[in-house]
């Protein structure tokens, strides 16, 4: 297995656009909060991780479309025909792919957090200004589930390009909770069933990272759940079709 | 290691692209895969290295088939397609991540572009590469892990005739240190410049199995093409024998069912003087679209 960690992570950074693409994830959250401390007149630092986890959303969307691309560039490009001549044992190249998908995105949010987070609190110190990160409360345990979303979400990339096979209709379905889960949402509450709104999979999965998730219905931990075991069932179709195509 | 074809069968919807096609490679000769655009010849390999699964039928490397295989790599170079690369790859990662995957070390990914000719351009962009250079790039691949059973789909597609020798060269050295080639080509010269023994198919069917040489005898057309200022008189004397004789002009006759030499023996015996004997090889293209006819009356016939 560490073979093929090793082969997929070599075709991820052996390609300008995958370093383009976290450049940019990494960038833009980071110069959101950074604007945020360099021009209020007083720093909230509640609304500081509020602003850093909303301009994530972008980090969020060039993730799954890396996460995505890891399998549809390849069909793209037909070098799934080598990769698989070289692996026949395909769910070992799913399972490769999926670790270093989640791997860079282990990293990249994680950049992104502590990055924004610490930039902002420089910025404030040239200021003379007060934040003490210390101040937000849930900090550690949602920036947490920030990153740990942020790798889910690169997962559930993958996860739609092993059933599409295509880099646009995957970039497309990225923005599935704009896309589906708004429209199913807000169906559903026309309907008066808010309560089932609630554990569509990405919205479920939001309370990991917010910093005082009320509880209702769930928590930090089974919203987290919800997500997880949605995105282990779209990679799992994904992987079982995977198997049985021609490739 | 001997490739086993064995009634391989595979259709793509209600289209039957393979029907019961079985055949043998063996070890120490190129065997040239020979069939027209739109045989089967890409579906056959794809079948042999698991990518496409066969409708019925098996294909077994010394008794294996690929797909159980853990590093086929070191076992069985293939190059189905060489344009099956990601352009804004270099050609050096192209083949760190194929290396990477089989445990090969990294030194061999230098090798393997010294011996084709690209280590100059090992750290260019493919997309900046020639169909030739792509070419070298897929038989660096198919070498990496030095493997004795090499299978390369149309490799001279795009290939001046420098590079067709290039190539043919490097097979045939292959094959002397015995290991198993099968190249497939569309291109019957460029099949005979390359290949020795032959293994035909034509519309997804098995047509025939034997060397270069026995598929043009029996497949070609052999004539013997005679001028002579007293072609009338040698022709009559020549049908007298059993054979077959069509007039080309008021000198010139074509000649079948008997040797240029019985022709020679037969005008010295009469006195009839001889301007040309010419023997007449029909070319392997000829051959190939005899053979390959035959499967489509045999086809449509079937019908």
């Amino acid at each position: 297995m560490r073979r093929i960690i090793s082969s997929e992570w070599i075709k991820m950074r052996s390609i300008r656009t995958t370093w383009l693409f976290v450049a940019f994830a990494i960038a833009v959250p980071v110069l959101i909060s950074s604007l945020y401390a360099a021009f209020t007149s007083e720093i909230d630092p509640d609304t500081l991780y509020r602003a850093l986890t909303a301009a994530s959303i972008v980090t969020l969307i060039l993730l799954g479309v890396l996460g995505a691309s890891s399998y549809s560039a390849e069909h793209a490009f037909n070098t799934i025909r080598p990769t698989f001549s070289v692996t026949p044992k395909r769910a070992r190249v799913v399972v490769g792919k999926a670790i270093v998908v989640a791997a860079l995105a282990l990293v990249v949010q994680s950049i992104v957090v502590v990055g924004g987070l610490e930039i902002a609190n420089l910025i404030a110190a040239g200021r003379d200004l007060d934040l003490d990160l210390g101040d937000i409360e849930g900090l550690v345990p949602a920036a947490t589930g920030l990153v740990l979303f942020a790798a889910l979400f690169a997962l559930f990339g993958l996860g739609i390009a092993l059933i599409v096979r295509s880099t646009a209709a995957g970039a497309l379905l990225m923005l599935w909770p704009l896309l589906i889960e708004s429209v199913i949402g807000r169906l559903l509450s026309l309907v008066s069933a808010d309560t089932v709104a609630e554990w569509l999979p990405y919205h479920a999965g939001t309370t990991m990272f917010e910093l005082q998730p009320d509880g209702d219905p769930f928590g930090r931990l089974v919203g987290g759940l919800v997500f997880a075991v949605f995105v282990l069932l779209i990679i799992a179709t994904g992987a079982a079709l995977t198997t049985r195509r021609d490739a | 290691m001997t490739i086993v074809v064995e009634h391989l069968t595979k259709r793509y919807g209600a289209k039957t692209v393979l029907q019961d096609l079985s055949f043998e490679v063996r070890p120490g000769v190129v065997t040239g895969f020979l069939g027209p655009n739109g045989a089967g010849k890409s579906t056959t390999m794809r079948c042999m290295v698991g990518l496409d699964r066969p409708d019925a039928g098996r294909v077994t490397f010394d008794g294996r088939p690929y797909p159980s295989m853990d590093r086929p790599l070191e076992q069985i170079g293939v190059l189905l397609d060489a344009s099956y690369v990601h352009p804004a790859r270099s050609a050096r990662n192209h083949l760190l991540w194929m290396a990477a995957a089989s445990g090969i070390p990294r030194a061999r990914v230098d090798t393997v572009l010294e011996l084709v000719g690209l280590a100059s351009a090992a750290r260019t962009p493919i997309k900046a590469f020639s169909l030739g250079m792509k070419q070298r790039l897929g038989l660096a691949g198919v070498l990496l892990g030095d493997p004795h059973t090499v299978i390369l789909d149309e490799p001279g597609n795009g290939l001046d005739p420098e590079g067709i020798r290039w190539i043919r060269d490097v097979l045939v050295q292959l094959a002397a240190e015995d290991r198993t080639v099968l190249v497939s080509s569309h291109l019957l010269a460029e099949m005979a410049l390359m290949a020795s023994e032959l293994v035909v198919i034509g519309k997804g069917q098995l047509v025939d199995v034997c060397s270069v040489e026995d598929f043009l005898v029996r497949y070609g057309d052999h004539h013997t093409r005679v001028v002579s200022p007293r072609v009338d008189e040698l022709a009559t004397a020549l049908r007298e024998q059993g054979a077959d004789v069509a007039p080309v002009d008021d000198v010139t006759v074509t000649v079948r069912a008997a040797t240029s030499a019985e022709i020679g023996d037969l005008a010295a015996r009469l006195g009839v003087p001889l301007h040309q004997l010419v023997d007449q090889a029909a070319s392997l293209e000829d051959s190939f679209l005899e053979a390959t006819a035959e499967v489509r009356q045999y086809r449509s016939g079937a019908v």
